[in-house]
């Protein structure tokens, strides 16, 4: 079966906090892959197995600057080569891992899953929010049983909020109002949806310690940045203030039925409040645990499949388009026209 | 942010292509009759990613939109690069790129947008024609960076009139041929070229409207799909089908909204009148941006853009220029 993700494009293999002195394993993009850091701080990744026995180079250990098997001991360097068979004096010829490209910017360590020599043509999204001072930042990770496709697709589509959150969409509003703008390059999509002014749902109160009972405009944003980042802006602005949150999700493939998320929220206010920061961390991981219910009980349920041959409504514009440059790469890499795709499901709903 | 009215009454999204205001950084001339212009923002910010074959509007005065291919390097998230020909017919567009935009001046751009792609392949034959250089430039090198075989056939008029040849029989002499009419006291032999259908080649051609039609029947016998082409000018424009009809009604199936088009009014027009959001730029055929999934109904084809194949396959509709064979077309909207 051919993979629904595309593989010349970077995703996040892992933080770059997770990276300790352990060699790490991961699934990723379909393949077992180890994560290491050497001791002069360089990361890099390999395929999970000893070119000897195929034992998984992730039970080894780091020893200076060599991934050691956990084995018969062979040492590698963090260009994948095998440097050291502990019974022989001379290491077979040509003996070594199968090495990712990856690139660390941090928080982020990010594996290019396609043709290594590809790489270098390509660079991942951006997200400088993440590492400047005015905004405060929390992280979370887990894994979900869905393809990454319905992952972004759901998180495109916020129009849900009001029925699964219902408690926590501003007090009164019954619907969220369509887009008001969606913009498209050849590789992204953005869209933005303005909120008519409401009293704040209690999370916003607690957050921003602002009136309750007040009236505050809100502007929502979610952006396509590639099949392997989604960003959602939630800003609430008070007396020419714009209080924001931004929550960043690498979305990783870790096989077509499962995905990887790595989330930073991120907001703009309350600098240092601990307080703020545990009730935004529990009310986060709310949301994210009834994300991941919805998603498991479809997929389960229908598949992506099923997911995706459903009627389309107008607030799914954004998802559609999505999918589209997602196709286009595909039809790339497949050798294929990328003008025609064939992958649109779309169909006829009118009966003659 | 705009009042809790303005959110209320809002009902349809309003679809459009990155835009902005960029700063010509650098200007230099890239040939007899052709400028290279590095576009920057102003404030120092990223721009949108891009892939070899992409391409840009923009936007001059007096409503003048003018594509133009990127043909810089597209890890660079600074700069996009554009090469623009002095057109001696030109219709405003080159003329004022050539007279105003200097270094420093601004100018709005929108894209970038993509219809001319680079579909992964072990081997690739380019032909380029005078300033179609510019988009196969990206393409070479991505070609070369992912390991594939390529060749370039590179005409021009002559050696001053053609843009970055230097450079590239300098750094790709191998792989490159540069032909200049005035040396060779006559055209490229493109039959001679293209008789042989090279295997598992995909051919790229950009360039003057006469090349591409020589391609595009040199490639004939060629396997269906080998052949890629992009213009930026329409072709002469098509015949109606004989079963086309002068009023027929669209249906936006997503929209649940129908239109009524007839006479002097394209498709494209009718749905914008009905607020289905739906994008364009061109508005003759050419640059694919107003380009809709047909689920069905019979499309009139008059578009210079879609290939034969995709024409028999009628699941796509180019709406700014393209009507109807059948009283209803449904479109996925």
């Amino acid at each position: 079966m051919t993979a629904s993700y595309p593989t010349k494009c970077w995703y996040v293999a892992a933080t770059s906090d997770e990276l300790g002195e352990a060699p790490l394993g991961r699934r990723l993009l379909g393949r077992d892959v180890v994560l290491w850091r050497s001791s002069d701080g360089r990361a890099a990744a390999f395929e999970d197995r000893c070119a000897h026995r195929g034992f998984p180079l992730s039970d080894g250990h780091v020893d200076g600057e060599r991934l050691v098997c956990g084995y018969h001991g062979c040492s590698y360097d963090a260009d994948g080569r095998c440097v050291h068979v502990p019974t022989q004096p001379d290491v077979p010829t040509g003996m070594r891992a199968r090495v990712f490209p990856i690139l660390e910017e941090p928080p982020f360590i990010w594996i290019w899953p396609g043709p290594p020599a590809a790489a270098a043509g390509s660079r991942p999204p951006r997200t400088p929010w993440l590492n400047e001072p005015e905004w405060s930042t929390f992280n979370d990770a887990w894994s979900v049983e869905a393809n990454y496709l319905m992952v972004h697709e759901h998180y495109l589509d916020f129009s849900y909020a009001p029925v699964v959150y219902r408690d926590d969409v501003p007090p009164g509003m019954e619907r969220l109002p369509a887009f008001n703008e969606i913009e498209v390059t050849e590789k992204t999509v953005s869209y933005t949806r303005l909120l008519p002014r409401a009293p704040l749902a209690e999370w916003e109160a607690g957050a921003t310690g602002l009136d309750p009972a007040g009236s505050y405009a809100r502007r929502e944003r979610g952006t396509f940045a590639s099949p392997a980042m989604h960003i959602q802006r939630w800003e609430l602005e008070d007396d020419g203030i714009t209080y924001s949150n931004v929550r960043t999700h690498a979305i990783t493939p870790e096989s077509e039925t499962a995905t990887h998320v790595f989330m930073h929220a991120s907001y703009n206010y309350a600098p240092g409040d601990d307080a703020v920061a545990t009730m935004l961390q529990s009310f986060v991981t709310k949301l994210v645990d009834r994300d991941a219910a919805i998603l498991e009980r479809v997929a389960a349920h229908t598949g992506y499949d099923g997911w995706r041959s459903g009627v389309e409504f107008q607030a799914d514009a954004a998802a559609l388009r999505a999918r589209h440059i997602v196709a286009v790469m595909l039809a790339k890499e497949a050798g294929r026209s990328a003008l025609r795709p064939g992958w649109s499901k779309a169909k006829s709903l009118i009966s003659n | 942010m705009p009042s809790a009215q303005e959110a209320l009454v809002s009902t349809s999204a309003k679809v459009h292509e990155f835009t902005t205001e960029l700063v010509v950084h650098r200007r230099r001339a890239a040939a007899e009759g052709v400028v290279a212009l590095d576009l920057v923002d102003p404030h120092g910010g990223d721009l949108p990613g891009w892939e070899p074959g992409a391409h840009i509007d923009l936007l001059l005065e007096d409503g003048l939109v003018r594509q133009y291919s990127l043909c810089g390097d597209p890890r660079d998230a600074k700069t996009w690069r554009v090469g623009v020909l002095l057109d001696p017919q030109s219709r405003g567009g080159s003329r004022h790129v050539h007279e105003n935009l200097v270094e420093g001046s601004a100018v709005q751009v929108r894209g970038p947008r993509n219809h001319f792609p680079l579909v992964d392949s072990p081997r690739y034959l380019f032909i380029a024609g005078g300033i179609g250089i510019t988009p196969i430039l990206t393409m070479v090198d991505s070609a070369q960076q992912a390991g594939s075989d390529w060749r370039l056939i590179y005409l021009g008029r002559s050696r001053t009139t053609m843009a970055f040849a230097e450079a590239l029989s300098d750094s790709r002499g191998d792989r490159v041929t540069v032909w200049a009419d005035d040396e060779n006291g006559r055209f490229f032999d493109l039959e001679a070229a293209l008789k042989e259908p090279a295997d598992q080649t995909l051919v790229y051609c950009c360039g003057p409207e006469p090349l591409l039609s020589a391609v595009e029947e040199h490639c004939e016998h060629w396997p269906e799909g080998s052949l890629h082409i992009e213009r930026f000018a329409a072709k002469s424009p098509a015949e109606p089908a004989a079963e086309a009809l002068e009023t027929f009604q669209v249906v936006c199936q997503r929209s649940a909204v129908i239109v009524e088009v007839s006479g002097g009014t394209s498709i494209l027009e009718a749905l914008e009148d009905a607020d289905v959001p739906i994008l364009s730029s061109c508005l003759e055929g050419i640059c694919g941006t107003c380009e809709a999934i047909v689920l069905e109904g019979k499309p009139d084809h008059r578009d210079s853009m879609l290939t034969d194949a995709e024409r028999a396959c009628g699941n796509k509709i180019l709406t700014c220029v393209s009507r109807s064979c059948s009283e209803r077309l449904v479109l996925d909207l």
